[in-house]
């Protein structure tokens, strides 16, 4: 398994856990499958910086890249220097 | 790409919209009073602290979708000047509630440099939300209580106001408060008269060991507030008073909204524990003489041996909420060394476009 794809695992692992949801498949779009809504996002947001110890940006915070787990998985290696250590 | 910023002049016809639409109102009538009012309280308030802005959510396509409006207080922790922030109101345009932008608002808000966070005035969402990001519930002060000054008025006001025929019954109402009071009309002990600004700021710097953690009021503020308060009107006339003791010895204060034949609000009663009971007399014969059924406020720990000894009932109020980093200011609320009160927040921050129409 490739680091990126250790990584979206790492983070559909997440999502599951925190959000009590199947990832169906780590390219869904969670917001259009009906699975993340205001409060779901708050936690997932907390959940994201604590499990990869980063801060996510906070007034330009891109939606649009936060819809599935892999896209969450780029944002964390973006920010994250060793996300596979954090 | 989507942001969040503070808000701009220019933003406010946009923000005005939002609240309008919300609040169901028509845009263009509203326009016209909310666009001087969110100038008056968001950017023009004597504490404007442009660390501490109200944000607004600009999406590429739509413009501005989301507000959360900043409403900043200054107080001293001990002989620490601290910031309190009062977030509200936060509006967000229903295309844009599923993607989060209310949550986004809300995050970036709370990552400012006040020191300290407190809602008043928060529904069950913003409860959840607040909570997930770290916040906690002032919880003392998410209990109402209310103590019933006319029971056969305050009867006939509770049936009409289930039935949503408040106006019509009005005659009813004020004939049934003419019925004996439950409890003498007497004046109480010492005296009560017209609350000044110097008087309240006089008042609050003797209750300093009381609450370490209080308002730092200064007259331009106060003279704002009491002004804008009086303005806002929306649950009747504002009243403030400065009680003495017999012996001209201040002993508290209080400010309240008395709608007549309707419910007394509380919005701050300012007094040592054991100057609460007087106080609060005066509140109630106050609130009684001009004409309220009932007198309503949130618990506050200095009040409850006072509040329990006149057996008033528990009613539903919003939500009170906190965040901070500093676990002492945190401690200092939830221990009642904090004078916070509704008089601090935005509870009170309705605005009100029209003669008649429904407060938010």
């Amino acid at each position: 398994m490739t680091d990126s794809a250790a990584l979206t695992s790492r983070v559909a692992e997440l999502i599951e856990e925190v959000l009590q949801v199947e990832v169906p498949d780590p390219g869904t779009d969670l917001v259009a499958a009906g699975l993340i809504d205001s409060l779901v996002l708050v936690s997932l947001i907390t959940e994201v910086e604590l499990e990869f110890a980063i801060q996510l940006p906070i007034d330009e915070f891109d939606l649009s890249r936060f819809r599935s787990a892999e896209q969450i998985a780029a944002v964390v290696a973006e920010l994250a220097p060793d996300p596979h250590v954090a | 790409m989507s942001a969040i910023r503070p808000l701009e002049r220019a933003d406010l016809p946009a923000v005005a919209a939002l609240y309008a639409d919300f609040m169901g109102w028509d845009p263009v009538a509203a326009s016209a009073a909310l666009v001087p009012y969110y100038a008056r309280t968001m950017l023009d308030h004597p504490y404007a602290d442009a660390e501490i802005p109200t944000l607004v959510y600009e999406d590429d396509g739509d413009g501005v979708v989301g507000v959360l409006g900043s409403n900043v207080r200054r107080f001293v922790y001990r002989d620490r000047a601290i910031r309190v922030a009062c977030g509200g109101p936060l509006v967000v345009h229903p295309d844009h509630r599923p993607r989060g932008v209310g949550a986004l608002l809300l995050r970036a808000y709370l990552a400012g440099p006040q020191d300290l966070t407190a809602d008043d005035r928060a529904i069950d969402q913003a409860f959840e939300m607040t909570r997930r990001l770290g916040g906690e519930t002032h919880g003392v002060a998410s209990i109402g209580w209310s103590h019933v000054i006319a029971p056969a008025a305050f009867a006939v006001a509770a049936l009409a106001r289930r039935a949503g025929v408040e106006r019509r019954s009005a005659g009813l109402v004020a004939r049934a408060g003419a019925l004996p009071p439950r409890r003498s009309a007497k004046a109480p002990a010492g005296v009560a008269e017209p609350l000044q600004n110097a008087a309240l700021i006089d008042l609050i710097e003797r209750l300093r060991r009381v609450f370490p953690l209080r308002p730092s009021y200064d007259d331009a503020y106060l003279t704002w507030l009491f002004a804008e308060m009086a303005s806002v009107n929306v649950d009747g006339q504002l009243v403030r008073r400065l009680v003495r003791a017999d012996d001209g010895r201040p002993l508290g204060s209080y400010v309240m909204y008395v709608a007549p034949q309707g419910i007394a609000e509380v919005i701050q009663l300012a007094a040592a524990e054991p100057d609460v009971p007087l106080v609060l007399d005066h509140l109630i014969h106050d609130a009684s003489s001009g004409g309220a059924v009932e007198v309503r406020g949130r618990f506050e720990q200095y009040l409850l041996p006072a509040l329990r000894r006149r057996r008033c009932r528990l009613v539903p109020v919003d939500w009170a909420l906190l965040h901070s980093r500093d676990p002492e200011l945190l401690a200092a609320v939830h221990g009642g060394r904090a004078l916070l009160t509704r008089l601090d927040g935005e509870w009170w921050l309705r605005p009100r476009p029209f003669a008649d129409a429904a407060d938010s």
